[in-house]
């Protein structure tokens, strides 16, 4: 009988790496979409995870070496921040394996929707910030994510052409500013 | 095609000013003494009232912002509000920095505050505002476009206080376009 931990841990054990498009998009209170962005994610657990944003704008999310790397094109701003205190990188850290999921997060069976199985985590720690994460799975596949924020407004973020279990080029989790950008960097 | 764009530092400037309501959707990135961050902002302004809602990545981090004369609300969610005559102090205590909301609003506009004048005014050949000061405020605008009627800027930076912000505008919505 499979439980909402064992779903998650077959498909995280499953997913040592992993490259996926996804599309973001966030909700306002009614739940219409008001804005969409969207780009390509790469996870090597443990620890390692890229956003790149490619539309609208470009932004970069990395994470290596205990740090986030938040790269903004337009703004010509990196800021990078140790992994504690870096806003809105714990959802790709749950998928990472920085975390142990058991002691930081309840795990529940949210149901099927939308041709996904959802399991909720709901932190154990109030200041994380956000409310619960859920993570939708196609059979053991990384499908989709839900995250609420500390207003209750939701952003889900859908994944597609998953692929799991290829080599993934080191240089993309190693992130080197560019010449020209203002660059802030957590000591 | 329509109207000339209005430009700022055009005639059409002071009708720029006093648009009664405009949405801006964009990013902005933070440079303070001690800290610097990136996140997205959505400003929806109404007459008297400013509404800015800032967000960290993956809109994590949210932080609501109500202004009103000199009234102001900071609503950090999860039922943490705070709500202050002092609208600069308050912001310092809950963004790390502090800027003049009410002069914010014209600056990014691409014209300067009423009240006192801008000084070391620079304009672009087409008379878009380049560069100018004001109080202790430097503003540099890098980038303009055009968005319905309406020239605005895209792009600028704001220094002061030992704080940089650079402002990019993704969409401009202007809510009652002249008659």
């Amino acid at each position: 009988e499979t439980t909402p931990q064992s779903r998650l841990k077959s498909f995280l054990d499953s997913a040592r790496t992993l490259q996926a498009d996804f599309t973001q998009v966030r909700l306002d209170e009614s739940g219409r979409p008001r804005q969409e962005s969207g780009g390509s994610f790469y996870l090597q657990r443990p620890g390692k995870f890229r956003w790149d944003y490619t539309k609208p704008y470009r932004q970069q999310i990395v994470s290596s070496g205990g740090k986030v790397w938040f790269y903004d094109v337009d703004l010509e701003q990196v800021t990078a921040k140790r992994l504690g205190q870096a806003v809105g990188s714990t959802p790709a850290l749950l998928l990472s394996g920085e975390m142990a999921l058991e002691d930081n997060f309840t795990i529940e069976d949210q149901g099927t929707e939308e041709g996904m199985y959802w399991i909720k985590l709901v932190p154990k720690s109030e200041e994380g910030g956000f409310r619960y994460v859920l993570i939708g799975l196609e059979g053991d596949k990384l499908a989709g994510m839900e995250l609420s924020d500390n207003f209750g407004q939701l952003t889900r973020i859908y994944f597609a052409n998953l692929r799991t279990g290829i080599t993934l080029d080191p240089k993309l989790f190693q992130f080197s500013p560019p010449a020209g950008v203002d660059v802030f960097e957590d000591k | 095609c329509g109207p000339a764009p209005v430009r700022p530092g055009m005639p059409g400037s002071v009708r720029l000013a006093g648009l009664e309501r405009w949405r801006l959707e964009g990013r902005v990135a933070v440079q303070t003494a001690d800290d610097a961050w990136q996140a997205s902002l959505s400003w929806d302004h109404d007459g008297r009232q400013d509404r800015l809602w800032i967000s960290g990545p993956l809109n994590q981090g949210t932080v609501s912002i109500v202004l009103q004369d000199d009234l102001i609300l900071v609503n950090e969610g999860n039922g943490n509000e705070s709500i202050s005559r002092d609208p600069e102090g308050l912001l310092k205590e809950k963004l790390g920095f502090s800027i003049p909301l009410p002069s914010l609003r014209y600056w990014v506009l691409g014209v300067a505050a009423p009240g006192d004048a801008g000084e070391e005014m620079e304009f672009y050949p087409d008379g878009r505002l380049k560069h100018f000061k004001q109080a202790e405020w430097s503003l540099d605008y890098e980038r303009y476009r055009d968005w319905d009627q309406f020239t605005l800027p895209q792009k600028v930076s704001i220094q002061g206080r030992s704080l940089k912000l650079k402002l990019f505008a993704d969409e401009w919505t202007v809510g009652n376009p002249p008659s």
